[in-house]
């Protein structure tokens, strides 16, 4: 049986966890809401951060493209 | 399987090293927003960025005649990117066995490994994250290669391989590298909801 501790180290990545590690992890997600919490944090930041820096680019877009075009010009 | 961008393509590539027309502007068109992105998520500054991925720009068509064909271009390009980071830093990248977050990790949990404390639950967690704008000052707060791997993974979708190779670093590392950066944030987001 996994720990909090050892749930929540698993699930900062995800990806090369083993069948069983996601079937354990899915186990213990329904009955502790920490964890479930805990892992929701973590996809929100991730969200967050994605939108902050989309957001950051798109309001300056046309200088990022001007930028790019002379980029283009000088390597042409 | 994921199809082959055309842009990482051998023929591409040649294309590229022979100084064929257009393909440059291609590559360019490809990658300058995504690096731009990567080094706001690093925490420059807009202007640090513009010259950083123009100087990407300048040592990538430099070195390419070198290319060995032994990598895909991004990860050729992205490595580039990654050492003109550490150079604008000047950061000495060395590998931390132990990281502050861990102790603070470790403080979480009691010794049968249960939470100590609640964990706050998600709609408060996201409605301070959308009222608060405190993600780039905890962002910068991270070390540099934390912040590169999770910016690699999390916004430029980059597979765990490609980050490996560019960054030059193990699979087990990326792992604790990605686990210390989350926590780090989530930890850092936390203090601020409680100031």
């Amino acid at each position: 049986m996994l720990s909090c501790k050892d749930v929540s180290n698993k699930v900062a990545y995800m990806e090369e966890l083993t069948f069983l590690n996601r079937m354990q992890l899915k186990v213990h997600f329904l009955m502790c809401k920490h964890c479930l919490n805990y892992k929701k944090q973590l996809e929100l930041i991730e969200k967050k951060i994605e939108s902050y820096v989309n957001n950051r680019y798109y309001s300056n877009l046309s200088k990022y493209k001007n930028f790019e075009r002379g980029l283009k010009n000088y390597f042409q | 399987m994921k199809s082959l961008n055309p842009i990482e393509s051998k023929v591409f590539v040649q294309k590229l090293i022979n100084k064929d027309n257009g393909a440059s502007e291609k590559i360019i068109e490809a990658y300058t927003g995504r690096l731009i992105k990567i080094s706001f998520s690093l925490g420059f500054s807009d202007e640090d960025s513009l010259d950083l991925v123009q100087s990407t720009w300048l040592s990538f068509f430099e070195s390419l005649p070198k290319f060995k064909f032994k990598s895909h271009i991004k990860t050729f390009l992205f490595g580039i990117f990654y050492n003109k980071v550490k150079e604008l830093k000047r950061e000495k990248i060395k590998t931390n066995k132990h990281d502050p977050v861990d102790s603070i990790f470790n403080n979480r949990f009691d010794d049968k490994g249960g939470w100590k404390r609640l964990i706050a639950n998600p709609e408060t967690f996201s409605e301070a994250l959308e009222t608060l704008n405190f993600i780039d000052m905890c962002l910068k707060e991270l070390p540099l290669t934390q912040k590169t791997v999770f910016c690699l993974k999390i916004i430029e979708k980059e597979s765990s391989k490609a980050i490996c190779e560019t960054l030059k670093i193990s699979s087990s590392n990326l792992g604790v590298h990605l686990f210390r950066a989350k926590n780090k944030l989530r930890e850092c987001i936390e203090i601020q909801m409680e100031v």
